[in-house]
């Protein structure tokens, strides 16, 4: 009986529990909604529904109006609220569940994306607007009654920095009802076109409170939008400004842009932050390995990058011989690499462009930034000198590795010396609201010397002067006048040899540059540059009493360069975008120099000088020019998918004359002459680009291939330091370089990042008169920085506000080198015979890296925010072959031997500050 | 003075920075060597000294193997002055020639060429050298370097460049000779019957077989060469007893030292950042008929010096050593008394000689 009873009774428990359940689950179209609201957006009118009644929302948290309601409700049917509230918006809303509710656009209410739109709530992917943190205005342009019917309107606006003034470049204005977007220019300008009715534009920049502006649109308007900086917010990194100058739809193609914000949050060398070593991580970008100064870009060499800092070209931007770079990234406000498309205001060097922006100091109070690491520190301070007039701003860095070599038990050690610094300070007086100038001026230092055997120093110095000139809302003019000088020495203090090599290079930089909006179809820059190279000798003198040196002086070749440009941005629909653009430059060589002319149809060697001619200061001893179109094109085949091409030609005048696998920072820059022609590039660039979900997710394949003509290549083992005819030792060939580039970025959520592929390769080719001259017997060689494979996986997952940790992953193919094809004794000693050029590759390099950053935002101490990144560099601690070499060993057995510059795990914590 | 005779302090200095940023490393590795490369090598100098003038008609061999180069029978070397006086050589072994006229000179401002014929016919040619004036060496004397605990012997060389208008460039060779005197038993052991007075041996060695010392200036007034440096080396326990060095100084032309510097920089890579890339170096020797063909080696005209040094183990800042202890913890040693093979009896050791030397 007992058993007979039981299922009864669980049946009838059961049945209970579902009754109850069911009676709990009353719709919420039953429900009665009691409440006021003054001025709330919908959001909040949403979450608090949430919290007094069963229901829930779920809607696209990016499109979700903020505009201010004022409501009331009295026991009002919940259908009525609902058409209330999003009374006037894009949104209407549907019935999922008995108590869950689901706001939509009209276009995008069909089954899979709600179910989608549901399961990101769900996994917490998507969460309510946290408000509080966005600061709201409101505008209405025109009258309601007045708009005019059909057609659309313009709102502009310039976006700039609340406290500094400054416009900012890159800050996204989003549409939130249409999904509209528009990205503000270098002047922080950006236009819309939209049909009259309310908006809300959402304004969101990194480190910057996002900002909404409920525009009323009824009549053209003009919208001005000051961000309001949150410098706590590092965790916003690069990703999100990246994105918005690679997606579909942008014009541009081959430009990588980087927030200095961003730069702590990489893991790095020794936890020093840095923006050379950072740009390595984008596609197409590489070096020569661990201590090497500068990148090469789609397998160019080093001198084929225009390294600008406020628009001054620098000559050598390591620090450490190249484990560093010179930029202090506290001062730095934006990177931008420009490497497949390069504007015609850019030119003089043939693989790519960076332009690195200091910020201007704050005009509106104090502020200081700054980070304590392992090897260096570095602090930027800045404030107004007179509010929102003039202001200041002043940075160092320091490394501290002296007092550590003095607690090294060794003399040799202790005898030693290795330092470096910089320091910066810049003033941004703004007259008015139409002229602004700028005064920036840079040193740097570097010192090294190994007890007396050996030593290196070198400095940078750099001078600029800007002019910003808003002549009307649609043209600025900005004049740039800079005057940069580098000097490099080496020294050998001791013995019969003991000497010190100096040379140097001294440059002024003036350039007008314009740009003018004609309608909303043009964006003209015309502008005017010239540059002069004044090449310091190199001189040598002796360094002790019984040195075999004389004074020797060699003067190298001066240079100048001028170029006219013009370019025009087209919009000619939303989908077509055309830039168009050329750049006309000439150059001159100059002396004082003394010019040898060689035997026609002899090798160029000393032996072959027939003549010489020796030239005055400033005479004109050569000149070339040419024009370098530029062109690009966007076409848009979706509204998040596009299709991009590109062609530039480029002419580099002056070059680095460096026979060592990396430059050392003696190599001499060397400007074109009588046999020295310019290098000429034609890069062209094809690219497919896709945006998803809304720009969380973005892909691109570009695909480019550049021909170079007189690529500068060198006699094998070429003596290039205090040589008076430098031009028996170089060869001018032909250089080729194609590849594509993958890249896949996410760019929201906790998990966001970047994974890219880069099949690059590149060639050259040298045919001479002579064997001496000919390279490799006149076939194609791989370039000395040739990669074919390139693999950067940049990860960052944010755990919550306060922790996050940064993956990097890094492969590529190892470089060509030359080995050991056989061997052969003179006399006693074997040697060994190398193959030849660029034959063989060293091994792969990879490394992973990886960097935990705590930014607890509650946390001040005395004014004093900070946040610690720990890093580990090479994780596995594999030892990458920078260089493999031959030896052979006492007993004359050849041996095969690699050296890696980072042979383990390199771990590094540092203290980022502001104030 | 070429820039690239720097690399050893390069190095040193990339291994400072290595040792103070991160740790670097060098490894051997197992590395793929690329294909055998079959060149025709052929060295010799010609010098202002009597005796034998010796040059190897060889070619290249496998770079991993440990043989010599392969040598070439039959060929016919002949040099020629600017009179048109010829100078053959004759076959001593195996790619071995030797000019038969063994008093040979070679004369100051003359010039010659060598002509080479190989039994496959192909002609080869040098290009013409000059002879070079002799530059004496005024002394070579052994000096001391310490860094921290570490010591080595310097030879230093001076010299009297003379004024030249075409330069003096120098090569040098150092050779060391050590000695090692045998455990004498008899006294030990008190037993004159049973041990022959200890035996004393002299070995010779080349102290730096990858260095190649050079000098060359661009200045072309009269000076004086001093404290140049012409080896280092290491101090071992075969400084305990006497060591001498035999110096030889070659005056070679301004091409010839362009051709040992790149030798000596190929030669000795130090896998730096520094470091040129690597390539064939081609002498001075072509083939007549096909010029693009890749020759190695040198024909070098070359005026002579030799000199000679000697230093004890008084001469160092930190004690040397004794190597012949008594080790009785060596059951090998049993044999020789608890003494090392080596010291008990010197003619163990390879390559000795118990022949005193001329100069020692």
């Amino acid at each position: 009986m007992k058993l007979n009873l039981l299922p009864l009774l669980c049946s009838g428990l059961l049945c209970l529990a579902v009754n109850l359940l069911q009676a709990q689950q009353t719709s919420a179209f039953d429900l009665s909604i009691t409440g006021a609201y003054q001025e709330r957006p919908l959001p909040e009118i949403l979450s608090d529904l949430e919290s007094r009644y069963p229901v829930k929302f779920y809607y696209i948290p990016e499109r979700i109006p903020f505009y201010p309601i004022t409501i009331e409700f009295k026991g009002q049917p919940f259908y009525q609220v609902m058409k209330k509230l999003l009374e006037g918006s894009l949104l209407t809303f549907t019935k999922w569940s008995p108590n869950e509710m689901v706001l939509v656009p009209e276009d995008q209410r069909n089954r899979a994306f709600v179910e989608g739109m549901i399961k990101k709530w769900k996994e917490g992917e998507w969460q309510a607007p946290v408000l509080s943190s966005i600061a709201e205005k409101s505008f209405t342009f025109g009258s309601a009654n007045t708009a005019p019917t059909g057609g659309k309107l313009s709102i502009k606006g310039q976006i700039q920095d609340d406290e500094s003034n400054e416009p900012i470049l890159g800050a996204t204005v989003l549409v939130r009802e249409t999904g509209q977007g528009e990205v503000s220019d270098e002047k922080g300008n950006f236009q819309l076109k939209l049909a009259p009715g309310k908006y809300t534009l959402q304004i969101t920049y990194i480190s910057y409170q996002s900002q909404l502006n409920y525009v009323s649109l009824y009549a053209d308007g003009d919208l001005p939008v000051r961000l309001i900086s949150m410098p706590q917010q590092l965790n916003e990194v690069l990703i999100k400004a990246q994105a918005v100058e690679k997606g579909a739809q942008s014009t541009n193609m081959g430009i990588e842009r980087l927030s200095a914000k961003s730069l702590n949050e990489l893991p790095t060398l020794m936890g020093e932050a840095d923006v050379i070593k950072s740009l390595q991580t984008l596609p197409g970008v590489t070096n020569a390995g661990e201590g090497v100064a500068g990148f090469n870009v789609r397998g160019g060499n080093i001198d084929q990058n225009l390294v600008m800092q406020d628009d001054a070209p620098l000559f050598n931007s390591a620090h450490a011989l190249g484990f560093f770079s010179i930029f202090n990234a506290d001062a730095v406000d934006q990177i931008s690499l420009y490497k497949g498309h390069i504007p015609a205001q850019y030119g003089g060097r043939l693989s790519s462009v960076l332009d690195v922006q200091l910020k201007d100091g704050n005009m509106r109070k104090w502020a200081g930034k700054g980070s304590i690491g392992f090897i260096a520190s570095r602090m930027v301070l800045e404030g107004p000198i007179k509010k929102d007039k003039l202001s200041i701003l002043i940075g160092g860095r320091q490394s501290y590795l002296g007092p550590a070599l003095q607690q090294s038990p060794s003399i040799t050690i202790k005898d030693s010396k290795a330092a470096f610094n910089d320091g910066l300070l810049k003033l941004t007086w703004r007259v008015n609201a139409k002229n602004t100038f700028r005064l920036m001026g840079f040193t740097s230092s570097d010192d090294f010397r190994y007890a007396q055997d050996f030593g290196y120093n070198w400095q940078n110095y750099q001078l600029a002067a800007a002019w910003n000139r808003v002549h009307t809302d649609r043209f600025f003019t900005k004049i740039h006048l800079s005057y940069g000088a580098y000097r490099a020495e080496q020294i050998d203090p001791e013995g019969n040899d003991a000497f010190a090599l100096r040379n140097g290079l001294n440059n002024v930089k003036l350039k007008i540059d314009n740009v003018l909006s004609v309608g909303t179809a043009h964006a003209l820059r015309i502008g005017a540059e010239g540059s002069q190279y004044f090449a310091k000798p190199e001189t040598l003198r002796p360094l002790s009493d019984i040195s075999v040196f004389l004074p020797e002086q060699v003067s190298k070749d001066n240079g100048r360069e001028f170029a006219l440009y013009a370019q025009d941005e087209i919009t000619v629909s939303k989908r077509i975008s055309i830039s168009l653009g050329s750049r006309y430059s000439y150059y001159q060589n100059l002396g004082p120099r003394t010019v040898w002319y060689y035997a026609e149809g002899q090798p160029r060697e000393t032996l072959s000088v027939r003549d010489s001619a020796v030239f005055g200061q400033g005479e004109v001893i050569t000149s070339y020019g040419g024009l370098e179109p530029r062109a690009s094109i966007k076409l848009g085949v979706s509204d998040n998918t596009s299709f991009k091409m590109s062609y530039n030609r480029l002419r580099q005048y002056i070059h680095l004359t460096s026979n060592t696998v990396a430059p050392t920072p003696v190599d001499v820059w060397q400007a074109s002459n009588l046999y020295i022609p310019p290098q000429i590039a034609d890069q062209y660039s094809v690219g497919w680009f896709l945006d998803a979900q809304d720009k969380k997710w973005e892909t691109s394949v570009e695909f480019y291939y550049k021909s170079i003509l007189n690529v500068l290549e060198y006699k094998d083992l070429p003596e290039l330091i205090l040589n008076q005819r430098l031009e028996t030792e170089i060869l001018a060939g032909k250089g080729k370089a194609y590849g594509a580039e993958f890249s896949i970025r996410k760019t929201q959520g906790k998990l966001s990042g970047w994974f890219s592929y880069t099949f690059a390769r590149s060639f050259a080719r040298v045919v001479g008169p002579s064997a001496e001259e000919t390279i490799n017997a006149g076939r194609w060689f791989p370039a000395n920085f040739d990669k074919p494979h390139q693999i950067n996986l940049i990860s960052r997952l944010q755990l919550n506000p306060t922790n996050s940790f940064t993956f990097n992953f890094t492969y590529s193919t190892g470089r060509p080198i030359s080995i050991p094809v056989s061997s052969y004794r003179l006399g006693n000693a074997a040697f060994a015979n190398f193959s030849d050029r660029n034959q063989f590759r060293i091994p792969d390099y990879h490394r992973l890296d990886i960097a935990w950053t705590v930014d607890n935002r509650q946390t001040r101490l005395k004014g004093i925010r900070g946040s610690f990144t720990a890093s580990i560099y090479n994780v596995y601690g594999r030892a990458n072959p920078f260089s493999i070499f031959f030896r052979r060993n006492e007993v004359g057995r050849p041996s095969a031997y690699q050296l890696a510059v980072v042979g383990a795990a390199i771990p590094a914590v540092s203290y980022n500050f502001t104030f | 003075m070429k820039w690239f005779e720097k690399s050893l302090f390069r190095w040193k200095f990339l291994c400072f920075l290595m040792l103070i940023l991160c740790g670097g490393c060098i490894k051997e590795l197992n590395f793929e060597l690329g294909q055998q490369e079959d060149l025709l090598v052929v060295f010799g100098t010609l010098s202002d000294q009597p005796g034998r003038h010796i040059f190897r008609v060889t070619r290249t061999n496998a770079f991993e193997r440990q043989v010599d180069s392969r040598p070439i029978e039959g060929a016919t070397l002949l040099v020629q002055d600017s009179k048109g006086k010829q100078y053959p050589f004759v076959a001593l072994e195996a790619g071995t020639y030797l000019l038969k006229d063994t008093l040979f000179r070679a004369v100051a401002g003359e010039q010659y060429q060598l002509d080479l014929k190989l039994p496959n016919g192909e002609h080869y040619r040098s290009d013409v050298e000059t002879m070079p004036a002799a530059v004496r060496m005024d002394s070579v004397y052994p000096g001391i370097v310490v860094k921290d605990f570490d010591q080595s012997l310097q030879i230093f060389a001076d010299v009297k460049i003379p004024a030249d208008p075409n330069g003096v460039y120098l090569r040098w060779e150092v050779s060391r000779v050590w000695r090692r005197t045998s455990i004498d038993f008899a006294t030990l052991f008190q037993d004159y019957f049973r041990f022959k007075p200890p035996v004393v041996c002299y070995m010779t060695l080349d102290p730096e077989p990858n260095a190649i010392r050079l000098f060359g200036a661009k200045r072309r007034d009269a000076f004086s060469l001093r404290q140049q440096e012409i080896a280092r080396i290491e101090a071992d326990e075969k400084f305990f007893e006497r060591n001498a060095f035999e110096v030889t100084q070659y005056r070679i032309s301004s091409k010839a030292h362009e051709y040992w510097n790149k030798i000596n920089l190929v030669g000795n890579p130090q896998g730096t950042i520094f470091d040129v890339p690597p390539a064939t170096i081609r002498g001075n020797i072509y083939n007549v008929d096909k010029p693009q063909e890749r020759i190695l080696g040198y024909f070098e005209l070359a005026s002579v010096d030799s000199a000679y040094t000697y230093c004890d183990r008084g001469i160092f800042r930190y004690t040397i050593n004794n190597p012949c202890l008594v080790d009785y913890t060596k059951p090998a040693w049993e044999a020789t008394y608890g003494y090392h093979p080596e010291c008990a009896f010197c003619v163990n050791i390879k390559g000795h000689s118990t022949k005193v030397p001329k100069f020692w």
